[in-house]
């Protein structure tokens, strides 16, 4: 056999080998697929990054449900409630949503028919005994359940240890306290209280703190329309607490000439002392890496004698109706309020769990500190405005709150503003 | 003999009569861009504007002009749209006669002309997004360089808050919008420029006219056609301005700086489609009527003279 005639044979049979491996290889490939539930999803409830690091964990950990996970989620809270909402009402949706602000959302997709009933589900799992009281309320529409409460978030005050530790302050935790600090602070000639509202999101977040610290339950029955913000006395003098931030010097002077980002800058670089903000800030605050300590503490309640602490909310996890496999979707949902993964989640991603879990003291104290604080107080959240009030008077209240701080509204006539707002908007739906 | 049969020609049609298609076979594929992606959209939204709907519900309720009703009755829409006339009236004549001296002056020199067209055209080129984000950072009251500059050359006293006062927000965010806009004016005027016959030029120096002369009696009226699309343009955009205001003030503070497509999108961000797709509407109308009310007074006026 001369060498032509032995390379056309190898040839031959390297032909022979290597289509036996692509037929193979496609008998095979289908095998391995079927037998994975394949779930999409577009957000477990955390940033990009973290979604990909839990999407990991979980394929690896499963072998029957498999996660395929789709970055959508990358635009700002207005724009991804669009997102979701456009996919979903033209059946291009994913087959689970986690984190979705169930305040401002459940309602609207539960009367659209969009998201799947997990009562029958959540009491199965054992859930049901892991949930506040509180917060289930959030997640329950008429008697059903439509999400579980996954993460939560919840507002206070972050402070500067060193600037305290300098003054020799001690955490205020009544309101006269908290003012007496302010003082102590203007007077060493810092700014107490940070205030970014260009752009406007914070401004109706910042006025809602200060009402409910004020109103407590009352100022829900405001945002839901029961009650006329006219007649809401707590309200007033919580807005007038608000206001004397700015009147009294201590938030940073013009603060509708600079937006959120701009006044943490402000905090970052000891210019301001406090900033009144959520869990999320934690994350902003790690990147930053300002030559401090900070601390947190809840702002000292304006009326001793109101029924709630902080203002938050809490994201959940929703199945989309039309996917039929409800048991694979609600394995990567009940997965997710696993303690280990709300463990991990609080070390590595600063997010609170919106169920009862031990918290590790071994993670990063300010964490710790606000995680303890909001278990403590989970029954004394004052939710998001968005969550009562229809988005459209949301929007416009956080114009109007500008109008006060810059002096163009005086604390009566806010209200006043929102009540004709409110009032025309429910006189027109 | 063979015989050859074939079916009677057809007369040819007269040249009065015939129609080329080929024209239309070349602009066909524009045209049906044009009808996917603008015209179907406009139409698509006028619809919308008769409906109720969330953006969610699969359902949408017809409710006639009611959206209408509500729009022209809310001051907050004619307070934008007074904020998008006052913009219109400072496009037309700012960022058009800057770019007119700017094409001018370009035109007159010789050496550096392609220097400070490029660097005057610069800031046109740029994203929307980032002039604003450059403005927000110059207007910043505490790490801003407006402030200070103007402390520098001794007039402290106009220091201020440039964003977050209700009295010049609108006016800061004109000036980041004119920055951004002049480069165009200067390059459609300066190609103007170079399309007028030099013996023109040539024959009013020889007849010992000034700059003043040779700007008011040449150059501005043999820019005719070039201003009436020059402000054309600033119509179309003072009337739909977003993203610099959107991004420097977000409409406020306290609607101080409001325009129709701020309120647009704020209520397509409450989920109103159709009072949004209502606003809209209302503001094609009134650009529709500018653009071409202007355009057929140009044309009168043309005529006439």
């Amino acid at each position: 056999m001369n060498k032509k005639h032995m390379a056309v044979k190898w040839r031959q049979l390297a032909l022979v080998v290597t289509v036996a491996l692509f037929l193979g290889a496609f008998a095979l490939a289908p095998a391995v697929a079927q037998d994975a539930t394949n779930i999409l999803v577009w957000s477990l409830g955390y940033s990009g990054d973290y979604n990909d690091v839990l999407v990991e964990r979980f394929n690896e950990a499963h072998e029957d449900v498999q996660i395929t996970y789709e970055d959508v989620l990358t635009g700002t809270f207005t724009e991804n409630n669009q997102k979701v909402r456009i996919a979903l009402e033209n059946e291009a949706g994913p087959h689970v949503l986690g984190g979705v602000d169930v305040g401002a959302n459940l309602r609207a997709l539960v009367s659209s028919g969009q998201v799947k009933d997990l009562t029958e589900y959540y009491r199965a799992s054992g859930l049901i005994d892991r949930i506040p009281p509180l917060l289930l309320s959030q997640v329950t529409v008429e008697g059903r359940i439509y999400a579980i409460p996954q993460n939560m978030e919840s507002v206070g005050i972050f402070y500067n240890k060193d600037v305290f530790a300098e003054l020799e302050l001690d955490v205020p935790t009544e309101w006269a306290e908290y003012i007496d600090v302010l003082e102590a602070v203007k007077d060493a000639g810092y700014y107490g209280y940070t205030m970014g509202l260009a752009g406007g999101w914070p401004s109706a977040l910042m006025a809602s703190m200060f009402m409910y610290s004020s109103a407590g339950t009352e100022y829900i029955d405001v945002l839901s329309g029961t009650q006329p913000w006219t007649d809401c006395d707590n309200c007033l003098d919580g807005m007038n607490a608000f206001y004397g931030m700015v009147e009294n010097g201590y938030a940073n002077p013009e603060p509708l000439g600079i937006d959120y980002d701009q006044s943490l800058d402000l905090f970052y670089q000891g210019i301001t002392v406090m900033v009144l903000n959520g869990p999320w800030f934690i994350d902003d605050a790690v990147a930053a890496e300002p030559d401090f300590e900070i601390g947190f503490f809840y702002l000292p309640p304006v009326n001793p004698a109101t029924d709630i602490k902080t203002l938050g909310g809490i994201g959940g996890s929703i199945i989309v109706a039309e996917y039929a496999d409800v048991d694979a979707a609600f394995k990567v949902v009940e997965w997710l309020t696993t303690e280990e993964v709300a463990v991990q989640a609080l070390r590595e991603a600063f997010v609170l769990p919106a169920f009862s879990i031990e918290v590790p003291e071994d993670i990063d104290p300010l964490t710790y500190q606000i995680a303890s604080e909001t278990a403590a107080n989970v029954d004394k959240i004052g939710f998001w405005p968005v969550t009562y009030l229809p988005p459209k008077v949301f929007g416009d209240m956080n114009q109007i709150v500008q109008g006060m701080i810059g002096g163009m509204l005086t604390p009566e006539e806010l209200l006043s503003e929102m009540q004709e707002t409110h009032s025309t908007y429910l006189a027109e739906n | 003999m063979a015989q050859s049969f074939s079916a009677p020609r057809k007369r040819a049609a007269s040249p009065r009569f015939r129609i080329d298609l080929m024209p239309y076979l070349f602009i066909l594929p524009a045209v049906v861009i044009y009808v996917i992606f603008n015209l179907g959209p406009v139409l698509a939204s006028f619809f919308l504007s008769f409906f109720r709907w969330d953006l969610l519900s699969p359902t949408t309720e017809f409710i006639g002009f009611k959206h209408y009703n509500f729009i022209l009755n809310d001051d907050r829409f004619w307070n934008a749209l007074s904020h998008n006339f006052i913009f219109l009236g400072l496009a037309v004549v700012i960022p058009v006669s800057m770019g007119l001296f700017l094409a001018v002056f370009i035109y007159e020199i010789r050496k550096g002309r392609v220097f400070f067209r490029a660097a005057l055209f610069l800031p046109a080129i740029f994203s929307g997004v980032v002039i604003a984000y450059v403005w927000k950072w110059i207007y910043h009251p505490f790490a801003g360089v407006l402030n200070p500059t103007l402390e520098l050359v001794g007039l402290g006293a106009f220091t201020q808050s440039w964003l977050g006062n209700p009295k010049i927000a609108l006016y800061s965010t004109f000036i980041a919008y004119t920055w951004a806009s002049f480069g165009y004016s200067m390059v459609i005027f300066l190609a103007g420029l170079q399309d007028i016959s030099t013996d023109i030029f040539d024959a009013a120096r020889v007849d010992g006219a000034n700059f003043r002369q040779k700007l008011f009696y040449i150059t501005i009226p043999c820019l005719y056609d070039v201003f009436t699309f020059v402000i054309t343009l600033r119509i179309f955009t003072a009337m739909g301005v977003f993203g610099v205001i959107y991004i420097l003030t977000g409409g406020g503070p306290f609607y101080a700086s409001d325009v129709i497509d701020i309120y647009v999108f704020r209520m397509i961000g409450n989920y109103e489609m159709g009072w949004a797709t209502a606003a809209a509407t209302v503001n094609t109308v009134v650009v529709v009527f500018l653009s071409t009310g202007f355009i057929k007074y140009r044309e009168w006026r043309s005529w006439s003279s």
